[in-house]
């Protein structure tokens, strides 16, 4: 690009020379013959380089010079001096001149003071070249460091897991969303007081392991969500050393694996009943094989009631085997409801007599508290299906009164009915043996059964299953030694 | 003189099963229901021969083994029960049966224990 350049000087022959040397020199050359005319011709044309005499008439050369400056601090002036103008070419260079040449103008000195507004020129443009270049390439990249700041940030709140940062005080110092979801977000909290509801550290702790040793362990364990369900986590931790590699944080990441642990459970139960179930037909065969001889040897000896006796035999066990089939199938098949209006004082007649013999036999009383034909209502249910969830229900409260080894307890089963303005409670109540913690816990699960080798484990459980097909709730209360009492509410709205 | 055989079996199907088996081949016979019922019988009937099942809902068989080894008593005990594998429960038992069994080797150890 040809630099513009104003030559300002009031002797013409100067101003014509300089004009040609420099249109020579390949720059477009405009010419002034005073200061004021010269600042004009720099505020419509804006030339690269002003090339201006010292001294002149009117406005000279540095009031020239201070103008330009002022206005445009880019363009370049060389200042042309006389004899005796040193201290003024001085000044000139303290006011921003780029360099100063000496009449009679000297083509080499000329040259230099050009070079030299030149290379300043193309030394400030290359600076603001890269200045534009260097704010665009910050911009650039703060953009794109918010960006992944703010994707990090997303990773960390949007993870599937629950995520914690804590410090070696187990305080927590970051959390994710889903963590802040189920736990909570107050600040300056503990992850043993927001997960364990303890007041101390718990005793094995994977974090306080990464603290010692700065490597990732695991561990599963109950933890409490803000909603007070509890679920079963399995955690992971990893070291955050900081520059110096010291480990200031520790992070923990939990996944709910309730599920799975609940699927081992079933595993293990269903384990440990297919045991119980051969233990139970081993029974039965033997019990088979002891009525094939009774059978076969009251034939040999023509004994009647030896026959009679190992028939018996035999029929109790087929019955046996049918009832445990049919408990296995009921509970293998997903069954639907049939449901209609059943009167409570028939339901609860009918269940009297099919238990009534078993429960005199056993000399025990059963107290009825259920509604008078007058104040009969009735519950949309499916009959046959909560008819043996209370069957069962019964049926251990009998086991449970008939293991009582103090003679002289009066031994009583008392069944109540009763409704809310939503739910029908039916409740059945022994003072038998009743159920510690332990078992009341497991007494609905599958397979499980205290009765050695007389339960099948499946009654209880298929019971609750009955009654949460019909959308109702079944618990157990109980003391040890003292009584165990089993609640089912249904809604009475139809399902 | 006879020979009494105790039978321990919480399932009356297979005390009256063994008591038929024992009775036919000449032996008496005498009953309990439970560990904790076996007691009584013992001291009474002060059989020459226990049959004992391991799990029974009151008292485990092996628990009235203890009892009455610790009173002095070595009356031989076979086992018959559904458990396989615990033979090491009774570990001074003359032989360990697992149910269903065979009625002929039991009768054979019984009579190889009290040497008729």
């Amino acid at each position: 690009m040809t630099n513009k350049l104003l030559v300002v000087d009031d002797e013409e022959g100067i101003r014509e020379v300089l004009r040609i040397t420099l249109t020579d020199a390949g720059y477009e050359v405009l010419t002034a013959e005073n200061g004021f005319t010269g600042l004009d011709m720099v505020k419509t044309h804006k030339p690269d380089i002003v090339l201006t005499d010292i001294r002149m008439p009117g406005m000279d050369g540095m009031a020239l010079l201070k103008s330009v400056k002022q206005l445009f601090p880019e363009i370049e002036v060389i200042m042309i001096t006389g004899y005796g103008d040193a201290n003024l070419a001085i000044d000139s260079l303290k006011t921003g001149a780029v360099d100063f040449i000496s009449k009679p103008v000297n083509q080499d000195v000329l040259d230099i003071a050009l070079k030299r507004a030149n290379d300043r020129i193309l030394t400030r443009e290359k600076l603001a070249d890269h200045t534009r270049n260097l704010e665009i390439l910050v911009a650039e990249k703060t953009r794109k460091l918010a960006e992944s700041e703010k994707r990090y940030v997303q990773l960390f709140n949007e993870s599937p897991a629950y995520i914690t940062i804590l410090d070696e005080h187990f305080r927590i110092v970051e959390s994710n969303n889903r963590f802040k979801d189920q736990f909570g977000d107050d600040p300056d909290t503990y992850c043993f007081q927001v997960q364990q509801q303890r007041t101390i550290p718990c005793e094995t702790c994977p974090v306080k392991e990464t603290f010692a040793d700065g490597l990732s362990h695991t561990a599963e364990m109950d933890v409490t969500l803000k909603d007070g369900r509890v679920r079963r986590f399995f955690i992971q931790t990893s070291a955050i050393p900081d520059d110096s590699g010291c480990i200031r944080h520790v992070m923990e990441m939990c996944t709910d694996i309730t599920v799975i642990h609940q699927l081992q459970d079933h595993l293990a139960a269903l384990g440990l009943h297919i045991s119980s179930i051969s233990h139970g037909i081993k029974g039965m065969l033997t019990g088979l094989d002891g009525g094939d001889y009774l059978v076969r040897s009251g034939l040999e000896k023509k004994d009647f009631e030896r026959i009679s006796n190992g028939w018996g035999i035999i029929r109790e066990n087929i019955a046996m085997i049918r009832k445990m089939v049919l408990d296995i199938l009921y509970h293998s098949k997903n069954r639907s409801l049939e449901l209609q209006p059943v009167s409570v004082f028939d339901f609860i007649q009918e269940l009297v007599t099919t238990m009534d013999s078993r429960i005199r036999k056993a000399g025990i009383e059963l107290i009825l508290d259920t509604p008078k034909p007058s104040a009969d209502f009735h519950v949309s249910m499916d009959k046959t299906v909560l008819f043996g969830a209370c069957l069962a229900i019964l049926e251990n409260a009998v086991d449970a009164c008939v293991s009582v080894v103090d003679d002289r307890k009066k031994l009583t089963i008392r069944i109540q009915v009763s409704e809310t303005p939503d739910q029908v409670l039916f409740k059945i109540k022994d003072n038998g043996k009743g159920l510690d913690r332990q078992y009341r816990q497991k007494i609905f699960s599958l397979f499980y059964s205290d009765k050695g080798n007389k339960g099948t484990g499946l009654g209880l459980f298929i019971a609750r299953r009955s009654v949460h097909l019909h959308q109702g709730e079944i618990h157990v209360d109980s003391i040890p030694g003292k009584f165990t009492e089993f609640t089912i509410a249904l809604p009475k709205k139809s399902i | 003189m006879t020979k009494k055989i105790m039978i321990v079996d919480d399932d009356p199907a297979i005390t009256r099963y063994l008591e038929t088996l024992f009775k036919d081949n000449g032996f008496d016979t005498c009953i309990a229901d439970d560990g904790k019922q076996a007691m009584d019988v013992f001291l009474d009937q002060q059989p020459d021969l226990i049959t004992l099942d391991l799990e029974m809902p009151e008292e485990w068989g092996p628990r009235f083994f203890r009892k009455i080894s610790k009173k002095g008593y070595t009356t031989p005990v076979i086992v018959i029960s559904g458990l396989s594998g615990r033979t090491h429960s009774i570990p001074k038992a003359e032989a360990f049966f697992a149910k269903p069994f065979k009625p002929e080797e039991v009768l054979a150890k019984v009579k190889a224990v009290l040497g008729v």
